[in-house]
């Protein structure tokens, strides 16, 4: 299928989720090889050093050196809390992409971020997903990868959201709660579509 | 031209840009905020403008003074002065027929891929944030968010005052979320 528009802006959880918790940088190269994505000089802070120095990493991502997060800030306020955020600056750029016609996903897992979208956003949601969501949309909507790299993706998620993550980090931005409510019913859409 | 010129045409094509990126009117306070917020967005806007320390938060009399007497953009817009009793707009301006045309006109300039587009992207988006606030909670987040730019006086005060119950309306209609809120109150 020829994706009209295959740009991408993600949070970092995204590529972490990959990098780290799971461990499969294959598959996040190869996400990075069908999809345009595009990160900002906070994202790229918050993914470790050794993902945003790798060759590969480099040639395959766009990166925006603009601090979209000034944007926003008065909604967030003058507290250090938020100011590393990347999400808020992966909205802006999702939001001048979706104005130039290009944008096809923005993956945010984290909660906050997702309902500011939602409340301000609204010509942004229908491209709003989580990481599970895009894999999801990959296989059953763009058919960019198939049904059974995408079952092992979500399966290893799985895995790696049941076994927990050290000092409290949720593995892939996701709780255990997530495992039923957000992953088995992505499986379940992915294998009944196949 | 010469160097205030340069400068003095680039921030009537800033404002006539902001403007134009939704056909809502804008009251002078918004614009001048809103062009605040993306002077610390975006570098290139730093030339044109300067901002300091007001009992409106962040001012700027090049906005002020140009939105009254513009040198280059003759008739692009009109100012609407504030209603009886309305000391916090400073006014509205909207774009004129010529303004729309002038705006098409710049925008249909701008090469494909240069950088203004991601101003222009961010231009929509501020006004898409911001327009939605009434000036008083427009004040509060400011003051809130930038009080190395507060001027104390009894504008300040009264918003200071009125603090719970701007924070309250802005939750129930969704402008902010529940952490925000509870942030504004701690002040």
């Amino acid at each position: 299928m020829i994706l009209l528009g295959k740009c991408v802006a993600s949070d970092s959880s995204f590529m972490i989720c990959f990098y780290t918790d799971i461990q499969r940088r294959d598959w996040l190269f190869e996400f990075m090889r069908l999809y345009d994505f595009y990160v900002g000089p906070r994202i790229l802070k918050e993914i470790p050093s050794a993902l945003r120095s790798a060759d590969k990493f480099v040639s395959s991502v766009c990166t925006v050196d603009l601090d979209y997060y000034q944007l926003v800030r008065p909604f967030f306020g003058r507290g250090g809390s938020h100011i590393d955020d990347g999400e808020y600056e992966s909205i802006g750029i999702a939001f001048h992409l979706n104005e130039e016609g290009l944008l096809r996903y923005l993956i945010i897992d984290e909660r906050r971020a997702r309902n500011f979208v939602k409340a301000h956003f609204p010509g942004l949601q229908s491209k709003l997903v989580g990481t599970v969501g895009f894999v999801r949309d990959c296989c059953c909507r763009d058919q960019s990868i198939c049904t059974d790299d995408a079952i092992s993706i979500l399966e290893c998620m799985k895995s790696a959201v049941e076994k927990g993550g050290l000092g409290g980090k949720r593995p892939c931005g996701l709780e255990k709660v997530g495992v039923a409510s957000i992953i088995e019913p992505a499986l379940e859409q992915i294998r009944k579509g196949s | 031209m010469d160097r205030e010129e340069v400068r003095q045409n680039g921030l009537e094509n800033l404002i006539l840009l902001v403007l134009g990126a939704d056909a809502r009117k804008c009251s002078v306070l918004h614009l001048e905020k809103e062009v605040f917020v993306l002077w610390n967005f975006h570098p290139s806007i730093d030339s044109f403008v300067r901002f300091i320390r007001h009992y409106h938060g962040p001012f700027s009399k090049e906005i002020q003074e140009t939105i009254h007497k513009p040198m280059f953009l003759d008739d692009c817009w009109r100012y609407h002065p504030p209603a009886e009793g309305d000391d916090l707009s400073s006014g509205y301006v909207t774009l004129t027929e010529q303004g729309r045309r002038r705006y098409q006109e710049v925008v249909a300039k701008i090469p494909p891929g240069h950088e203004l587009h991601s101003l222009m992207s961010a231009m929509k988006m501020v006004r898409t944030l911001y327009d939605k606030l009434s000036p008083k909670e427009l004040l509060l987040l400011i003051y809130d968010t930038y009080p190395e730019y507060i001027e104390k006086s009894s504008v300040f005060d009264r918003i200071d005052r009125e603090r719970k119950g701007l924070a309250r309306e802005m939750l129930q209609k969704g402008a902010i979320d529940s952490e925000r809120y509870e942030t504004l109150l701690k002040e």
